[in-house]
């Protein structure tokens, strides 16, 4: 129930509302009076009927679903692998500087640059559009929650140490908690990129997706499923957000007390 | 019982100088004794009680806690030093080990900022503590809420450490130090950072904490009449960066009175060069 209504809470603020509707309106009437060609800016109603026509086939739904599950395939993947490969490159100055160089010097390669060599590697297929979800919020999750494991504050190591904390210890109850906070975050920045990888991924190959089903309707020139497809990708990424934004808050109860004193 | 022998600490500065921090220090510390690192800030008395606490390793010279070598020494021959410290090691030498929770001390350090874990409740981190000492399950819970209670934290087993006072998280520190019961307990200046009057208060808790469990306590004060109200010796640091001028006996008995001040340093700071002449120079008079 909480989590409902923190979601519609962004929405239902209705301030912004009252600029929505008018915008809507105007929107709605531009193409109509032929100011500019309807064919090329579909007016609210036809996306809403494209939208309708999309769902009632169970097209939407299916290929939605498709792309719910890369994604979630690949962000599980992404997080899995990048926070523990964080924690312990920040916790260990051994192994940082084995370790560290290859990620700094792989990082900056934009995430889409990859898709060619990913078609090529494993085809066209689930693997590809995982792999390159991961690839896309691997990097953002890792170097955030490097970064957060860094800046824990050598005192609480000290503190810890003194009273005989092995590394193990220190790792789950120091360096995990200061981080905790960033590590949300990222995971926000690593869905944010996560779904670009995705869209990419499914408009360059694919048989099934929302950015396939994008793709597709352009081919065909139905500029309203165009805009449907880039709604439900919008709205699939406000839902994550929002939903880590929660997570977040929760887990950070400690923080909130230090916010209010 | 800690003992240091000539104890020395160098850092190497970013512009390629040295700076001592520490130079020739020899102190022993018995059981059951309070003693008193008595200077100004920046005059290296943290760091030797780093140094005896095990969690820094001097440049020269030798420390030992019950016996047993705090840390090993850094080699003195700089050249060997920046190997040694660029030497690729696994883990840090103040490092327990990699999976087994153990001190390699019967040591507690209650730091100036406290160093309480915030993201912990005041009860769980007195059970961290306990736990990473070894101590079984079973015992932590209740051992925790006695020392809580000790230090008169009872009310407050659910709140985070942002949620307390000042006043109220030195107790929280204090609790945790001595809820593991070590057989020393190393203080760097744990009651500068609050009111006067919590101050006294803590002060006298630390007192009565001691007689209860004769606990050995070193304590890092720039406060001189702290010092003379807890201590039963102080080392004095000179003007000199890192020297030990001399180590006064407190001669006054207890109870004592407080505000004591140079005479109650007994008889044998009557003599001592510098400490009359220039009491400003080795100490602040608190507030």
């Amino acid at each position: 129930m909480r989590l409902l209504r923190n979601l519609a809470g962004a929405v239902a603020g209705a301030a912004w509302l009252r600029l929505a509707v008018p915008l809507a309106v105007l929107w709605e009437m531009v193409p109509r009076a032929g100011v500019v060609p309807r064919t090329l800016v579909p007016t609210p109603s036809d996306v809403a009927v494209a939208a309708l026509g999309l769902a009632r086939g169970g097209e939407l739904l299916r290929h939605l679903a498709s792309s719910l599950g890369t994604l979630a395939l690949g962000l599980i993947l992404a997080v899995t692998a990048a926070v523990p490969l964080a924690v312990i490159v920040g916790w260990n100055p051994w192994i940082r500087r084995h370790l560290l160089p290859f990620i700094q010097a792989t990082a900056p390669i934009p995430p889409t640059a990859w898709v060619p060599l990913a078609i090529v590697l494993v085809g066209i297929g689930l693997p590809m559009k995982v792999f390159l979800v991961f690839l896309g919020a691997f990097f953002p999750i890792f170097l955030n929650t490097y970064q957060a494991i860094r800046d824990t504050s050598p005192r609480y190591l000290v503190a810890a140490r003194a009273f005989g904390a092995s590394e193990l210890t220190l790792i789950l109850h120091v360096y995990v908690w200061q981080a905790l906070g960033a590590v949300v975050m990222s995971v926000r920045t690593g869905v944010a990129l996560g779904l670009v990888m995705l869209t990419a991924a499914e408009m360059y190959g694919g048989r099934a997706g929302i950015g396939f089903l994008l793709v597709e309707a352009k081919e065909f020139f139905r500029v309203p499923e165009m805009v449907v497809c880039m709604a439900v990708l919008g709205a699939v990424g406000w839902c994550l957000t929002q939903l880590l934004t929660l997570l977040q808050t929760r887990l950070s109860r400690w923080r909130e007390a230090e916010a209010r004193t | 019982m800690i003992e240091a022998f000539q104890v020395n600490k160098r850092f190497s500065l970013p512009g390629g100088g040295q700076l001592t921090a520490v130079r020739d220090v020899s102190l022993s510390v018995a059981d059951g004794e309070i003693v008193g690192l008595l200077g100004p800030t920046g005059c290296g008395k943290s760091t030797l009680l780093e140094l005896m606490a095990g969690l820094q390793a001097p440049t020269e010279g030798r420390v030992f806690i019950d016996g047993a070598l705090a840390l090993p020494p850094e080699p003195s021959d700089p050249r060997a030093l920046r190997a040694h410290r660029r030497r690729d090691r696994l883990l840090p030498p103040i490092s327990n080990g990699l999976f087994r929770d153990r001190p390699r001390h019967d040591v507690a350090v209650v730091f100036q900022d406290h160093a309480v874990f915030p993201w912990m409740n005041t009860l769980r981190n007195v059970t961290f503590a306990l736990r990473v000492r070894g101590v079984p399950r079973a015992e932590r819970r209740p051992r925790a809420i006695a020392a809580l209670e000790r230090v008169g934290l009872a009310g407050s087993f659910d709140k985070y450490p942002a949620q307390l006072s000042g006043g109220m998280r030195q107790r929280l520190a204090l609790a945790r130090a001595l809820a593991v019961r070590p057989r020393t307990i190393l203080m760097d200046e744990p009651f500068a950072s609050v009111d006067a009057e919590t101050r006294c208060q803590l002060q006298d808790l630390l007192l009565e904490l001691w007689r209860e469990t004769a606990v050995t306590v070193l304590l890092v004060t720039h406060d001189l009449h702290e010092a003379v109200y807890l201590c039963d010796r102080i080392a004095l640091f000179g003007e000199e960066p890192g020297v030990v001028d001399r180590i006064v006996p407190v001669t006054a008995a207890r109870p004592r009175r407080r505000g004591g001040s140079l005479p109650a340093l007994g008889p044998g700071a009557a003599g001592a060069p510098g400490l009359a002449e220039r009491p400003h120079a080795c100490c602040s008079y608190g507030e």
